[in-house]
């Protein structure tokens, strides 16, 4: 943990706060930003962290939204898998100790799938413990759908006008 | 046994995952009875703080809109108050005593007396399954579980959580909420639920097929909860139709108050409400 990490913990959870959380498009749709921190904790960072910090972030919007666990459950679980999604989109590629995954070294191309697929597995998990149960299975997938999508571009127009230029 | 731990040492990240997983999930299921024993206090005051700071700010730049609101708001009270001293005048109503703030409602049947403490929308959500709204005064101005939340055009929510200087309340646009009502034409008692779709529509259950129903027709509050006052609005009915099989309606409200714009709410307190709670919970256990 350092403290552009800590940092940034707080700027997405106020981001999400007091910006995204007030944001209504048709009713259907609540972006969930704070994902973003944990896409973007350092590729090395051990997973133990990983899991902490991202436990952590979701308890935090819970506390806030009264949802009591279910963005804990859905960060933790994508904190767990964001190594395999990694490994796999990145095939074992090495980094510098401490880069943060980002559009400048995995490629635009990348860059969005590894966010998607992440996106998509926080948002379903997330959706279905909201509304418990399986009843309206296609209503709760539209939401998770255009949800993720709000989530998906909110995030890539963020990292886009944010990150840093290749050194 | 020392396999076990060396198993365990070796994959602690999994099992420190199985354990957050596990522990988040049954948050999930416990929700509301864990949430008001640990987290409610602090989340509630410290969110409220949070809060309330920003709505300093957005409230500065919306000085003006408030300003129309309220002012015809206050043209429909006075209104209000012009017809009252009419039904005086003419000894419809007989005179009640000139207590500050008190109003009568039921006054030839139950007496049931309500007063109101205003409060200012701090924190609203109308994009989830279970919505709450978060208002800036708590216990220390008054304010109690089971106080209803009436909007400018009709009823909102009800409080189930206060702090010292803060309160949450749990929606009308809330899978978990119901709300005994009534229809103002005929007087027949149904209930109001949302079912998680728009933040302009709920449903009204338990109208019988041969009460005569119109679009357009109103939804007031019964004042049997004790909760609401009688005859506060809740909706209109925007369509209905039979349902295959069953003997009452199926009727789509329209929510009165359109919760995307909350700002000043009233919140009711029923003064006799814990008297008239333990009576009815009398009649239960007879």
């Amino acid at each position: 943990m350092r403290i552009s990490d800590i940092f940034r913990f707080i700027l997405f959870l106020g981001i999400q706060l007091l910006i995204f959380d007030n944001i209504e498009i048709g009713g259907y749709i609540n972006p969930f930003f704070y994902v973003l921190f944990i896409f973007s904790l350092p590729f090395d960072i051990p997973l133990v962290f990983l899991l902490l910090a991202s436990f952590a972030m979701g308890m935090s919007v819970d506390t806030f939204h009264h949802t009591y666990g279910m963005h804990a459950a859905a960060s933790v679980f994508i904190a767990y898998i964001r190594s395999f999604v990694i490994n796999f989109l990145l095939a074992g590629k090495e980094y510098d100790k401490g880069t943060i995954p980002g559009i400048e070294n995995m490629g635009l191309g990348k860059y969005v799938s590894f966010v998607s697929i992440l996106v998509l597995f926080h948002h379903f998990i997330y959706f279905f413990l909201e509304v418990f149960r399986f009843s309206n299975f296609f209503d709760t997938f539209f939401r998770i759908i255009l949800s993720s999508i709000a989530t998906l571009i909110i995030i890539i127009i963020y990292q886009l006008i944010f990150s840093k230029e290749k050194k | 046994m020392r396999y076990l731990f060396q198993f365990l040492a070796k994959n602690y990240p999994f099992f420190l995952f199985l354990i957050l997983e596990v522990f988040s999930i049954s948050l999930v299921i416990r929700e509301n009875k864990y949430q008001s024993a640990v987290f409610s206090s602090i989340a509630n005051s410290f969110g409220g703080k949070v809060f309330s700071s920003y709505t300093n700010v957005v409230d500065y730049f919306q000085l003006k809109k408030t300003n129309d609101k309220l002012i015809s708001e206050n043209a429909i009270l006075k209104q209000q108050l012009l017809n009252y001293q009419l039904a005086i005048d003419t000894g419809v109503v007989e005179t009640f005593p000139p207590i500050a703030l008190l109003r009568l409602r039921n006054h030839d049947s139950l007496t049931v007396l309500y007063d109101f403490i205003n409060a200012k929308v701090i924190s609203n959500s109308t994009n989830r399954q279970k919505n709450y709204i978060m208002l800036n005064k708590g216990r220390k101005h008054g304010v109690k579980e089971n106080m209803g939340l009436i909007g400018p055009h009709g009823i909102v929510g009800v409080i189930f959580e206060t702090s010292e200087d803060f309160s949450s309340a749990i929606s009308l646009l809330n899978i978990k909420f119901n709300v005994s009502a009534k229809l103002k034409n005929s007087n027949e008692i149904g209930t109001v639920v949302w079912d998680g779709k728009s933040s302009r529509f709920g449903r009204l259950d338990a109208i019988e097929n041969y009460v005569p129903i119109a679009v357009g027709d109103t939804i007031i509050t019964s004042g049997f909860s004790y909760i609401f006052p009688e005859g506060e609005n809740i909706g209109f009915i925007e369509e209905f139709s039979e349902i295959a099989g069953k003997s009452s309606w199926f009727i789509k409200v329209r929510f009165a108050s359109t919760f995307n714009t909350l700002d000043w709410v009233n919140i009711t307190r029923n003064i006799n409400y814990d008297q008239l709670k333990k009576l009815s919970a009398k009649e239960l256990e007879d």
